[in-house]
């Protein structure tokens, strides 16, 4: 019998290319990440890349003023807080006066100093605390394929939801996702989240009558999701998108300088316009979120606009991780019974 | 005049965002009367793993001339009941988890004022002092839904309870008292920080913390308790199967949620090297997640602190085994390349045939 060869021999190349199509299309399905990592991956052998960095010190001298505004001598315990030491900062208290009777951390690792105030009728005492702090100011530059995802530890400490960064609403978890799109990549997800909410915070300081949380600060406009609100917002927005992709985050937050040696402060007996304030107080908020094998990176997307850049102008004076309120931030000096009357923190770049 | 504990002040955490907006720029802000409650814990362990939360609090105004009882400001008393909601779902779940959406509770009893209920707190000496009358809560809590539940014994249980106020940073509980109810038998207790004081009362079956002020008061007191009809189990309900397979520097796990839904661990560990990918599962989703690694590792999943159970490794052959079906463009350029094989034959065929007769018509001329 005889053949049609050409026939033949097309009706064989589409069994062929048939076949190698199938093996293409499971070898897509199979291949572990999709996206720029088609090839195997080995992280653990490629060179990190670093920080292109440059420290600062400055000694900061934070100054409370504390008031017995009433006609009976009342005693107390004044708790004036000091950051811990982070991948980016350390630092070294130099200085309490009145001396503390008991330094002890928070949960999550802030300094308390419990400092014991005796105040007649109408009195008032200064408690001042001088702290030495250095700033690891960088840039990351950091080899993509290098990065590797947390141990277990730092993961459960970090990724769990919270009341303000809750992984469990579902909006939020599928926004995220949709963000990053196939990515796979711990380093290149928490990059692209970060331009995300870059793009589309609709930037609204001090939002009033709004509960602090992710919950409630991301709406609907014209079809997309934005996230409305100030850096309070935006942090913890991100570090709920981080927290659902299993990227472990926190928030840091502190002052921001726009001089090297300044001194910010606040009269807490006055109440002030926000933006005149904005001059001479500047608390600011920014996430950070942790990826191996370079430890804690910043994420400042109000004031850098970009990610894993920390300049001489941020100094955290607390850090939320574990255990979070909804709240607002940053806890400076507390007392049950006196009035906190005024707050001032100098700046002053350590020279050498 | 003494320390009390503190639960609600007016100026506790300072930062630029609470700032009131104010039309005028600056302006002076008369000095405020402080509110200040003393708050007492009354925490009753049922052999069923349940606990009865009693609350009771006596408010104080701090004005000029000190601390003054709020008991009978109605204002005060009116605003403080107002904010039932509040304390039983913001403030008494931190005694037992970090987020307090994660307690089951019940309020039993709502606030109310109890007139021959006493509050103590420290004011001065070396004794506290009694205040008649209190607004009292009752909140019945699952011990199931607390964090800090660990079994460690036949019918014994390690439970810590956390003082809210101390890990909020506003103040302390100035009384805290632990009781029994039938059937709980308390086989010891401790409480941390160490230096933190102990207990003033030790009975059977009961327990009494009188703290002074916040240094004094322990963060966290720790039980253990034998409680018979409690069927505690760490991670009940969650439970997630998970295949892993490893190809191209990649484990592979495959992951089938089969119990509630929550945040999962998935960690890949030997060798020196720990990764976990947290991924969140809805009930009876199935996902995969990879890690790379440089060859097969140990995959434990996890939920909370409890490892519910490894991976099922997939060989590589049983893998190749488990191709899927083809696509719809693989089936139908197969069809058709079959089609055109089989076409091959008959076209040929006939052609052949159509020769023959040409060659037959020839030979007729």
């Amino acid at each position: 019998m005889k053949l049609h060869l050409g026939l033949l021999l097309l009706g064989l190349l589409f069994i062929g290319l048939g076949g190698l199509l199938y093996l293409w299309q499971e070898g897509l399905e199979r291949s572990p990440v999709p996206g720029i990592n088609k090839t195997a991956p080995a992280p653990w052998s490629e060179p990190p890349g670093g920080l292109v960095s440059e420290n600062i010190t400055y000694i900061v001298e934070a100054t409370f003023l504390i008031k017995n505004e009433r006609d009976v001598s009342l005693p107390d315990i004044v708790k004036v807080y000091a950051p811990p030491n982070t991948t980016h900062q350390k630092v070294r208290i130099v200085s309490v006066e009145p001396e503390p009777f008991l330094v002890d951390r928070d949960e999550n690792g802030n300094l308390r100093m419990n400092i014991k105030v005796n105040l007649s009728p109408n009195s008032e005492i200064w408690v001042n605390m001088t702290l030495e702090i250095t700033v690891q100011q960088y840039e990351a530059d950091l080899n993509e394929r290098a990065a590797m995802w947390p141990p277990l530890e730092i993961s459960q400490r970090y990724t769990e939801p919270t009341i303000v960064w809750n992984v469990e609403n579902e909006t939020l978890r599928k926004l995220a996702r949709e963000i990053v799109g196939d990515e796979d990549n711990p380093l290149i997800m928490a990059r692209k989240l970060a331009y995300w909410i870059d793009e589309n915070l609709e930037y609204k300081p001090n939002p009033e009558n709004l509960t602090r949380g992710a919950n409630y600060c991301v709406y609907r406009r014209n079809g997309n999701l934005i996230i409305f609100g100030d850096c309070t917002q935006a942090a913890d927005v991100y570090i709920t998108f981080a927290r659902s992709l299993g990227i472990p985050a926190r928030a840091v937050s502190g002052l921001i300088l726009m001089e090297k040696e300044e001194v910010q402060w606040r009269n807490l007996s006055m109440e002030e316009d926000p933006d005149r304030m904005v001059e001479h107080w500047r608390p600011h908020i920014w996430p950070q979120v942790y990826l191996e094998p370079w430890g804690w990176i910043d994420v400042d997307m109000l004031v850098e606009h970009s990610w894993g850049v920390y300049s001489w102008r941020h100094i955290i004076l607390e850090v939320e991780g574990e255990f979070v309120l909804d709240v607002e931030w940053l806890k400076m000096v507390e007392s049950m019974v006196f009035d906190v009357e005024y707050i001032e923190y100098k700046v002053t770049p350590l020279e050498g | 005049m003494g320390r009390i504990g503190v639960r609600r002040t007016i100026l506790i955490f300072l930062s630029l965002v609470i700032l009131l907006a104010l039309e005028a720029e600056v302006m002076e802000v008369a000095s405020q009367e402080r509110l200040i409650i003393a708050i007492n814990y009354r925490l009753t362990f049922n052999s069923n793993g349940t606990v009865l939360v009693t609350l009771l609090m006596h408010p104080f105004l701090v004005g000029r001339r000190g601390f003054e009882s709020a008991y009978e400001n109605m204002t005060v008393i009116m605003d403080l009941m107002a904010e039932e909601e509040q304390t039983a779902s913001r403030e008494i779940p931190y005694l037992f988890v970090d987020d307090p959406r994660k307690l089951e509770y019940r309020i039993i009893g709502h606030m109310r004022t109890v007139d021959d209920e006493v509050v103590l707190l420290y004011l001065e000496g070396e004794n506290m002092t009694s205040f008649k009358g209190a607004v009292v809560l009752d909140v019945l809590v699952n011990l199931e839904t607390a964090d800090k539940v660990d079994k460690i014994g036949r019918d014994v249980y390690r439970i810590t309870i956390a003082d809210p106020y101390t890990r909020m940073d506003r103040g302390w509980v100035d009384f805290m008292e632990f009781r029994v109810g039938e059937g709980v038998e308390l086989i010891s207790y401790s409480w941390s920080p160490s230096e933190a004081k102990g207990p003033t009362v030790v009975e059977e079956g009961r327990l009494v913390w009188e703290n002074f002020n916040e240094p004094e008061a322990p963060n966290e007191y720790v039980l253990e308790l034998r409680m018979p009809d409690f069927q505690f189990e760490a991670a009940k309900g969650y439970k997630v199967a998970a295949v892993a397979s490893f190809s191209n520097g990649m484990i592979n796990v495959s992951l089938n949620n089969l119990g509630k839904e929550g945040l999962f661990y998935i960690r890949a560990v030997g060798d020196g090297m720990d990764q976990t990918r947290a991924i969140y599962l809805k009930e009876g989703e199935k996902a995969s997640v990879s890690i790379p690694a440089p060859k097969p590792l140990k995959v434990e999943i996890w939920y909370g602190t409890t490892m519910l159970g490894e991976a099922e490794w997939v060989r590589e052959e049983e893998e190749r085994r488990l191709l899927g079906p083809p696509s719809f463009l693989v089936m139908a350029m197969i069809i058709v390349g079959m089609v055109m094989v089989f076409l091959s034959l008959i076209v040929r065929g006939e052609s052949d045939r159509g020769g023959e007769l040409d060659v037959t018509e020839k030979e007729s001329f």
